[in-house]
Order: structure tokens, then sequence, then C-alpha cells
């Protein structure tokens, strides 16, 4: 009866030992201790995940600062050079030594990035975009005649930068002198401060062509621009600014200003090759396109903006309000009078 | 047997040169070019290579086309080439060229862990593998009708759609989620950026990847339910390479005295077409393993000596199903079509086709869906169309979303690679109306249009217009209404307040993407004027002296 | 069986025996084809034609249609509400004292220069630079009850030389001179026209009424509130030309060393008659008090030379020593006044009576 009742009734256990019982507590309480300790140590303490506001596992964005560029001035040498007539190497070359030479901004070993303007897919003749053969010319010259260590070209387009660089006719220039062209992606990016600018103080900047680039040149053309009335050297800057960039037009002469103190370059070539003098900063016909015969070097970019803007593109009315803006943020000044030294 | 005698290295040599092995290498050649076009269709790798010559060779797309539009387009003449091959050796496309049936067969190489026995049972013909020559029906009757829709299954179309718009951005979007973490780990992350498939574009965003990603994985992963489902089961192309290789010269052939119906030459047989008995020709791929693993040598890939009791010639589709497949495709194209987005009478206004598109009617002829040009596109305004643009038949077409990118002025590149001539090939001349096109005009994708309601000046007293900025024509197609305001904090401010003038507009669309206004843009583009139709025009004339 | 395997492990095993030599060659040939088509892929690199994506100049050349577009003119602010009055920053050089609630701006105020002057008065252009023209500041008001204008020209002449003189030009004997206060000006049939130290204005309703003419008048007056850079403003001047009607050609200013005084500065002279020495004077002292002592001082150093005559309301006489002729001086608030050189007694009291009507407008 009894076996039929508890058919398992011979069954023996196996008890675990007290020395288990024991191990498996302690591990166990360990192991309770350590997650309570993440958990609950305050948040100053060192390990602890504790996150009381919400706010530590926020994403922290650690700005960066761009060093001065400049090269320090020295008595007797003009601020800004104008080079007319020959082709651009010679033009180009005048202008440089107005100032005193490339070799004078550019020491052997340096590593040089030079800022083109590339904003746009349109052929060279246009005008939208900066003379490839300047920037040819002047790679050609960092090289062999600045003997810097390496010469990087880089912009942040606003349509497809593959296609700007090729269109431009900038991508095969640099290939040809032999510099390196960085093209912007998403992981490019990091957030510039710039101390005293108004509206851009945090901004994601194109910072990988940077690393460890010791002298900076931006090579701009001179075009129209409805808001802003010209697009030259200092605008030209806007071209290494990621982010919502389309939000500028709100307060363009205050940005402008900005960018005029956000990057102190070594030098500023104004390409007066071709003037875009209507339907900026786009272009698009050859007729809005006058030829010119100038380029600018100097390390005053508010007075070259300011001497191109009334005798490149001739306009005699009041200057652009970002130079203003630009002087008061003590980055130039606007007046050129006795400054620039014409080789002709 | 003379298991103990030594090999020698002659032995060895021939013992390797197998066609079997010959196949392995065939398809690691084409998926290898498959891959290379893929990474090849992007604006600073196109140069000239042929980046869609797989498609081009295509017998469905060439056929069904031709059924659309009674032409053959640019290379799609290239499919005679597999449609000979066809006649000569069978499906060997199947299994020697086609990217998905390898992608197919080495999924089964790398998971299927089922021993001889149960790969036997497996590998024998189904009676449902019927079922793709009822879609490849279907198929062909629309297409004949002007809906072509072959897209939707043909293998070819479905890995480059699928490796487009699914597989290279998930590669890209995994890569740039990993990278942080060697970053943080300390390791240089510098060189995760080569291995993008767009190098040079900010970002790369498909909205119907979803789907499509859905879609192409579903097959893929059917392989662990049946072996080369899709090939077996679905494949409107295997279909119809299926029904020519009833005439092809060579077929497998079973020498019956030798054979001890041991039906080991199932165990890795690809096209389930029973060489053990009666081969089925229009099933077979060609791939060669029956004649590896047969232990009597009675398996032979030969044009002499066939055995005309050992076949079955024809595809195993009864008449009734054929009839059922033909009354199927006849509905299902008034079944898509009822909704008049595909003609001129209820288009949407989000439908705006890329430049060199033909008219719709045309488009749908002639677009496969296979998403090159929406691969090509350097801004990534290309995007596959979802059901909101125009329904079930225009699903993954390339529309553009300007929200997302802009039509770059001087760029035809997916007019360059389109197979089929749904975007027909164009110059950058022809498509802005430059040099011998002066006096056609650019081509018109749509015009733009403002919102005065959300357009800072207009609406909210702030100072704005980069869309005047950044139009690219010349004169420029957005005007401004200058007015001097005194705002809300007693500012003077000057307002630029934007206009367009259509006579102009080339509806490129840079101007919506360029809006700061960014989700629901005040400045946006539909598909009205477009130029390549003449019903959807919408000026009686253009004042501008620079006429269209 | 291991269910819980991954990968497939199973090696492919070759079960056939026999491998046809005809195999062995169709295999080799294959592997040749297959290479083959990997390189002509590889060949197809440069198999396009580069001009077809891009535009080359000639082609941009050929196409190249400049259009001009109409572009509207800047829509200036209006205040709005009941008393309409446009923000100070529209009316530029404009007293505001031109508006009222009837009348208000209709245009943007416009500036023209002596370069672009032509495009507002081609043909006159040349007259008005010859005059010493600096700029043109050009306005319209508008009636709110009958929607008449008004257009208002105002030059800047540079100097009240220039604009004396292109108000003469202007002015015919049969219009009536009008004085309000600094304002010199003479009512045409639909407006004014006249001066004010170194400005000169025209303005001109569209229609001839009554209600223009109150207005041209009213702004006219308003005209007295314009401002003007400090150093170009001379009462002086304006007592001596307006005042005393002497021609601006014999007006001269003379900064030191007056009377061969070295303690005298800044006095103004006008000379009645290009042959005659007699010149009236007039100097205008930093205060009363300071004119007071400055007369004082005159008279105790002309008495060395001069004798006193009589001392009359409207100043004091002197007669020199040797010469015979007449020194007349006078104060009045800040301005010592008179003649010098005079050769008829009896001409100081017309002159100056002149003198005191000449205060009275320029105060």
């Amino acid at each position: 009866m009894g076996s039929k009742k508890y058919p398992h009734a011979d069954y023996q256990k196996e008890p675990i030992s007290r020395r288990e019982f024991i191990k498996q507590g302690v591990a166990v309480a360990a192991m309770s201790a350590a997650a309570g300790y993440l958990m609950l140590a305050p948040e100053n303490y060192p390990l602890s995940l504790r996150d009381v506001t919400g706010l530590r596992s926020q994403p922290k964005e650690k700005p960066f600062q761009l060093p001065d560029f400049r090269v320090p001035k020295e008595a007797g040498v003009f601020d800004i050079g104008i080079g007319r007539n020959g082709s651009v190497g010679v033009k180009l070359r005048k202008a440089l030594d107005a100032i005193g030479g490339i070799t004078r901004y550019i020491k052997p070993g340096d590593v040089v990035l030079i800022k083109p303007n590339v904003a746009f897919d349109r052929p060279p003749m246009l005008g939208a975009t900066t003379n490839p053969e300047i920037i040819e010319e002047l790679i050609r010259l960092l090289l062999v005649e600045g003997r810097a260590r390496e010469v990087r070209v880089a912009d942040n387009p606003i349509e497809s930068p593959v296609d700007c660089f090729a269109k431009s006719g900038i991508r095969l220039a640099t290939e040809r002198a032999g510099g390196k062209v960085y093209l912007p992606d998403s992981n490019a990016f990091e957030i510039l401060y710039t101390p005293g600018a108004t509206l851009i103080e945090q901004w994601p900047f194109f910072k990988r062509p940077f690393q460890n680039v010791n002298k900076v040149i931006g090579v701009a053309p001179v075009k129209d621009h409805n808001l802003c009335y010209a697009s030259m050297g200092i605008k030209n800057w806007y071209g290494l600014l990621g982010g919502r960039r389309n939000q500028f037009h709100q307060n363009i002469h205050e940005i402008v200003s900005d960018l005029s103190i956000m990057i102190k370059p070594t030098l500023t070539i104004l390409d007066g090759t071709r003037i875009l003098m209507k339907n900026g900063p786009t272009g698009g016909d050859p007729s809005d396109v006058k030829p010119a015969d100038v380029i600018m070097a100097g390390v005053d970019p508010v007075a070259m903006d300011a001497w191109a803007f009334e005798n490149l593109l001739e306009r005699k009315e009041k200057l652009p309000e970002y130079l203003y803006k630009a002087e008061q943020k003590g980055s130039g000044k606007i007046d050129f009078r006795g400054r620039i030294k014409e080789v002709v | 047997m003379s298991l103990s005698r030594p090999i020698t290295l002659q032995e060895k040599t021939r013992k390797f040169l197998r066609l079997t092995q010959v196949r392995v290498f065939s398809q690691v050649v084409f998926f290898g070019l498959f891959l290379f076009s893929v990474w090849a269709t992007w604006t600073s790798r196109l140069e000239g290579y042929p980046v869609s010559r797989l498609l081009e060779m295509d017998p469905l797309v060439a056929v069904s086309t031709a059924l659309s539009t009674g032409y053959i387009y640019r290379y799609l003449g290239w499919a005679l080439g597999i449609i000979v091959l066809t006649f000569l050796f069978g499906r060997v496309f199947c299994n020697w060229i086609c990217p998905f049936g390898t992608l197919h067969q080495f999924v089964n190489y790398l998971f299927n862990i089922q021993p001889n026995s149960k790969r036997i049972e497996q590998n024998r013909y189904h009676p449902a593998q019927y079922f793709k020559y009822a879609i490849l029906v279907v198929f062909l009757i629309m297409a004949a009708l002007g809906a072509l829709q072959i897209g939707l299954l043909d293998p070819i179309v479905m890995m480059y759609r699928g490796f487009a718009t699914f597989v290279s951005s998930a590669w890209n979007m995994l890569i740039s989620a990993i990278t942080p973490l060697f970053v943080r780990v300390g390791i240089e992350a510098s060189w995760s950026d080569t291995l993008k498939f767009s190098p040079g574009a900010a970002h790369r965003i498909f909205v119907g990847s979803f789907w499509i990603g859905l879609w192409f994985l579903l097959f893929v992963a059917l392989n662990l339910w049946k072996p080369r489902f899709f090939c077996r089961f679905v494949c409107p192309l295997g279909a119809f390479l299926g029904v020519l290789s009833r005439y092809s010269l060579f077929r497998i052939n079973r020498d019956v005295t030798k054979c001890t119906d041991c039906n080991l030459c199932l165990t890795r047989c690809e096209g389930a077409a029973d060489p053990q008995s009666m081969v089925r020709k229009s099933e077979c791929f060609s791939c060669m393993n029956c004649i590896d693993d047969c232990p009597e040598d009675a398996l032979q890939f030969t044009m002499i000596g066939l055995d005309r009791k050992q076949v079955v010639e024809a595809p195993d589709i009864s008449r009734r199903r054929l009839v059922f497949a033909g009354i199927t495709g006849l509905l299902a194209f008034p079944l898509l079509r009822n909704n008049g987005t595909a003609t001129d009478e209820n288009f949407s206004p989000h439908m705006i086709r890329p430049p060199g598109s033909v008219a719709e009617p045309e488009f749908l002829k002639k677009c496969i869906k296979c998403d090159q040009c929406i691969n090509v596109c350097p801004t990534n305004v290309l995007q596959p169309a979802t059901l909101k643009e125009g329904g079930f038949e225009t699903l993954w077409t390339p529309v553009m979303n300007f929200n997302i990118g802009h039509c770059q002025l001087n760029c035809t590149l997916c007019s360059e690679v389109c197979p089929t001539g749904a975007i027909r090939k164009i110059t950058v001349a022809e498509k802005l109306g430059k040099g011998e096109y002066t006096h056609k005009g650019p081509i018109v994708l749509g015009t733009a249009f403002i919102n005065t309601t959300r357009c800072l000046p207009w609406a909210n007293q702030i100072p704005c217009v980069v869309c005047e900025e950044v139009c690219p024509v010349s004169p420029k197609a957005i005007q401004t209404i200058d007015e001097e305001v005194k705002d809300v904090f007693g500012k003077m401010v000057v307002l630029n307040k934007p206009f367009i003038v259509p006579d102009l507009c080339i509806g490129c669309g840079i101007c919506q993407h360029e809006c700061p206004v960014q989700d629901d843009p005040a400045v946006y583009v539909t598909a009205i004027g477009e130029s390549r139709s003449r019903s959807r025009r919408l000026l009686l004339h253009f004042r501008s002296s620079t006429s269209k | 069986m291991n269910q819980d395997r991954v990968f497939n492990a199973k090696r492919r095993k070759l079960l056939r025996k026999h491998i046809p030599l005809s195999e062995n060659v169709v295999t080799v040939g294959l592997f040749g084809i297959l290479i083959g088509v990997g390189l002509w892929v590889f060949a197809q690199r440069h198999h396009y034609d580069p001009k077809e994506r891009t535009l080359s100049p000639e082609q941009l050349l050929q196409s190249s249609h400049p259009e001009k577009l109409y572009t509207p003119p800047l829509k200036p602010w209006v205040e709005p509400g009941m008393d309409i009055k446009p923000a100070t920053a529209d009316l530029g050089i404009f007293p505001e004292a031109i508006l009222d609630q009837d009348w208000q701006v209709a245009s943007r105020l416009k500036q023209f220069n002596p370069d672009n002057l032509f495009e507002k008065i081609d043909g006159e252009a040349e007259k008005f630079i010859r005059q010493g023209f600096k700029a043109l500041y050009y306005i319209v008001l508008k009636s709110k009850d009958d929607g008449s204008e008004l257009s208002i020209e105002l030059f800047d002449q540079g100097s009240a030389t220039g604009s004396i003189g292109i108000f003469s030009d202007h002015w015919s004997d049969d219009k009536e001179i009008q004085q309000n206060g600094p304002v010199t000006f003479f009512k045409t049939s639909n407006g004014a026209i006249g001066r004010k130290g170194r400005y000169f204005f025209r303005i001109a309703g569209d229609r001839e009424s009554e209600k223009i003419r109150k207005k041209s008048e009213q702004v006219a007056g308003a005209f007295s509130q314009l401002k003007e850079p400090e150093e170009n403003v001379s009462e002086e001047f304006q007592i001596l030309s307006q005042g005393l009607e002497i021609p601006s050609s014999l007006i001269t200013f003379q900064s030191k060393n007056v009377f061969q005084f070295d303690f005298l500065k800044d006095f103004w002279f006008g000379q009645f008659n290009s042959n005659d020495p007699a010149r009236a004077f007039v100097h205008r002292a930093g205060s009363p008090e300071e004119a007071k002592k400055l007369l004082e001082e005159i008279l105790n150093e002309q008495s060395f030379d001069y004798e006193k005559v009589e001392e009359t309301e409207w100043g004091v006489i002197l007669q020199h020593n040797y010469l015979k002729n007449y020194f007349v001086i006078s104060q009045q608030g800040s301005f010592i006044f008179g003649i010098e050189n005079l050769a008829d007694k009896n001409q100081i009291q017309p002159i100056m009576e002149k003198f005191a009507r000449g205060f009275q407008h320029g105060q």
C-alpha cells in the first residue's frame, strides 16, 4: 500500500553543505553590495553611476580653441600687396613680394592649410569659386619656396563636397601641385569656442584638417552677395563651419564680423581674376562675371575687403556693415590708405 | 580500388580542375564585380565603369521593358548574352553569375547544419516550385499593359536596391556607431571614414529603407527554412530562364545502368531539379554538384548521348494555373492604376522625378526600381518612394526629397547609370539648356513656392533670404520685395521678402533644402511645372527672354 | 547531430572517381574567360566623355543672355495709427515741423550728390554745382484730406554765398520777398522758394490751391529750425547781406588784427559801394558783457586818432582827427556793429536803423 501511495518513498535527497551555503551567501551579498554601491553612492564618489538630476548622462561637448596663426608685424612691411599684370603665378608673386615675400610668412616645416571658396559645383569661369590656378601656384610656392612640410586644402561647401571640389577644378589643381584635399564628413566637426564672438561663440567647426596645422591662408574670390553686399576674404571663413549655417542670414553682418575674429589667418589672398559682379554668390552666367587682373595678398582682411569692395566690385556707396563691426571687434582697420603696395 | 596508391601532382591538378571549382570562382568574380559596381556607383569613383551592366544584361529587364515600351534601351541588348548562354547550357546564370543566387548559396553553405539524410529530403523537387512561373506571367502581362513591376522581385534589382539603400547605409551606420567606442578607448579612428560607400557625403539616409531592407532580408532568411527558397519558388528571372532552358543543348544526363538510386546526388542539388530520376531541365541551375557527389560516375553534363526518357523538359505549371496567373496580371494593372497618380489626372505634388526622366506613364514603363540613381546621387536628394507619393505602383521608384538634399546643378549622374532609360541619358548642357540646347531651355523638375505663413521675413519680421542666396540660376528665380519694418522689439529692420519667378525656376530644390524652417520648409518645390510632361506645365508662356 | 552548432562544419567531399580530360580543359578555359571579364571591367575606367558631365566655357558663352529684372524699391516704414508721424530716421535733415496731422511723408527721403544730381534735375544741375552745390535732399509730403502732394527740394549750397546766389537766380522783381526769422523766401503760385543760411529750398505743390500755398509758407517757416553746422552759420553775414542789403561779393571777413588792434578778432565787413571806402562792420562777441567790454576798449583805443562827436541812442559817433571821416560804433546784445570811413554824416542814421532791423530778424 505504502509504496503505491509514495512511489518515491525510498528517494535520497542531496543537501547542500554548510560550506556551499556560506559561499553562495557571501557571493550574493557581495554582488548586492557592489550593485548597491554603483546604484546608490553619491555622484562624486568614484565609480558611482548615480545621476540624480539626469544631467550627468547628457552628452558633453568639449569646445576647443584655435590658436592665432598670424606672424608678428615688422616695421616697413606693407599690410597689403596688390599684384597686377602677367600670369596668375606672376601676379600672385608680385602681391606676396609686396608684403615681404612668402618666406616672411611660411617657415620651413610648416603645415599650411589653404581655405579656398569651393561653395558650389560650378566651372571656374563663372566666378563663384576660387580660381584653381591660384591654388595651384600657391601650393607650389608654399612647397618649393616656403619649404612647407604639407599643404592641405579644405572647405565645407554648400553642395556635395566631392563634386564641388571636382567641378571647380580645385581638387585637380591641388593634387597636381602636391597638396591634399580634406573633405568634410559628419565626424569631422567639433565645437569651436571663439571668445568675443556674439553669435557663434560655440559652433561646430571643420576641425579635422586643422590637426597640427600652424599656418592658415584664406584664398577667396570677390563676389556679389545680396544680403551682405559682398562675399570676400572674411566671409570666406563661413566655409569652415558646420551645423545649421542657414540661420546665419538672420543677422549676417554680425556673423561675418564674428568670422573675422573666429580665425586669425596668416595671410588672406583675394582672387581678383574674375569678379562676380551680380547674381552672387552663386552666379551662373558668364555675363555676371567681370574679368579683372588683380591678386591681393595681405594680413588685414578688413582693409582688403574694403579696398576690394570699392575697387573690384566698384561699389561707391557705403561699405558693408560687417566691415565696421569687424573693425570694432579689432580684426583690422578699414582705412587702407597708405598701407597698400601695388606692383604693376 | 587503388586507395593505397600515392596521388601524383598531375592527378591532384586534374582533380582540382573541375567544373564545380570554376563555378565557385565564377560566383566569386561576379559577386566581386557586383560589390565593385555598388562601391563605384558614386560621384568620385564612377569614372567610366559599367556599374549598371549586371542590370543591363538581365534578360527579364530587357524582355519586360521591350514588352512595355516596344524598344530596347542603350545597353539592354547585352541580355542576348545570357539568353544564348541559357539556350546552350540551361540556367547557368542562376548558379554561376547571379549575385543574389550566390548570396543564398553562401548562406546555406555557412549555416545549413543538417545531416546528409535531411539534406536529401530538403533538395527534392517541391510541387510549389511552379509558383515562380505564375509570378513571371503576372509580371509580364502587367508589363505588356504598361506597368513594369518586375523590379519588386527581380534578383539583380533586389541586390542593387538592397545594397544601395540598405546594406551600404547599414554598414556606414554601424561603422559610425562603433567608431566612438574605439575613440573612447583611445584608438585613432579616422580609418573608419575610408570605408564609407559615399566618401565626402555629410550624410546618407533613405526614407523607405526599412521595407526595402526587410524585403531583402526576408528572402535571405528564408534559406534557413528551405535552401534557396527565393531561387526555387519566387524568382521571376529564374522562371524566365527556366522557360528558355527547356531548349538548352546541354543538360545533366543520368546513366541509369550505373545508378544505384543512392540519392546522394541530392545532398547538394541547388535547384531541387531531381537529378536522381528524370532531371527537370527548367529547375536545374547547372551547378554541377551532383556530378561531384555521384560515387558511381553515373551523372554527366553533356550534349551527346542524352537519354530522352530521363528528362522533364517543360516547367511544371498546369494550364489552369497559367490562366489564373494571366487573370491576376490583368486585374493587377487596374488595381494599381485606379488612383490616377500615374497619369496626369491626380499626380502627387511630391512626385518629383530626377532630371532627364521621361513623362510619368513612360517612366512607369521603364523604371525597374533598381535604385542605382539613388545610390549615385551625391546630395542624397533621390529617395525610394514610399506609398505616399504614388501608391503601390511607384513604390521604391526614385523621387526627390528636397528636405534631404537638392538636385545639384552640374550633375547628371542618375541619368548616366539608369539601365532602362526611365531617366534618359542627358548631358549637363541639356539639363541646363546651354550650348546647343539653348533653344529648348533647362529641364524643369518642378516649381518652388513660398509659404508666407512660415517664412521668417514674411511671417516673423526676421531677416533671412537664404533661399535667394543659394538659387543657382541666373538671373535668380527668387527675387525679393524689400520692406523696412519696425519689429516687435522696436528695432528697425529691412526685410527681404522672397517671391518666386516661376519662369526662371528649375525646381532644383536647393532653396527648400537650405530653408532654416527645416521640418516644413517655408519655400518648397512641388511637381507642377515639370518640363517632362506637357500636361504638367504651369505657365501659359514664359515672360523671360531666356525662353524655355 | 549537434543542434547547438552555428556554422556548417561539413567538408566538401568528392565522391566521383573519374574526371574526364575534356572537363579539365573546359575548366581552364573558363578560368581564363572569367579573368578576362574582370580585366575588361577595369579597362572601362576611362570609357566616358568628361564633357558630358560639365559645361564648357563655349557652351556657357553661347547661351549667355544677360537679363535685367525689375527690382522694386525699398518700401519705407510708415508708423500705423491716427497721428501719422514717420520715424525720425526717415526725415533726415528736414525738421519735424514740416509735418502735421494732415500732411505726412509720401516718399522715402532721397539724397543726391554732385555726381548724380543730374538724375534729379537734369539741365539745371550745372547751375547749382557752379554755386557750390553739396547735396540735395528731396522728400514728398501728401495731404490726407485731398491727396494733394508737395515736393520739397532742399539744396545744401555749402555756404550762404552759394545759397544767396542761387536764390537771386530764382528771384524776379515782381515777387515780394518775405522774411520769417532767418528764412528768406517768396511765394509762387503753387509753393515757395527761399533760402536760409547755406540752404536753398524749392517747395512746389501738384496744384495751385490756397491750401498748397498756405502749407508752403508754413514749411518755409519751419525751415528756420534747419540745423546748420556752426562754422558755416554766420549771422553777421546775414545782417550785412539782408539787413543792409549789401551784395555778397562785397562782404568780407577779417579774422585778426581788426582796425590794427590785436585784441579784435573775427569781424565781418560790408562795403556799401565798390568805389566807396565806407564799410559797415559787425562782430558777435561771446556774451553781452564781453561785447560791452570790447566796445569800451575800442573807444578807448580809438581816442588816440578820433574825437568823439556825438553819443546817440543808436551809437557813438567819432570823427577822425585828420581825415575827418566818421566812425560809428554801437552795441546790442552780444553784437558790436557800426560803420567806418563814412564821409557823409547824414547817412549814419538810416544805416544804423537798417542794422537795428537786421537784429530783429536775426534774433
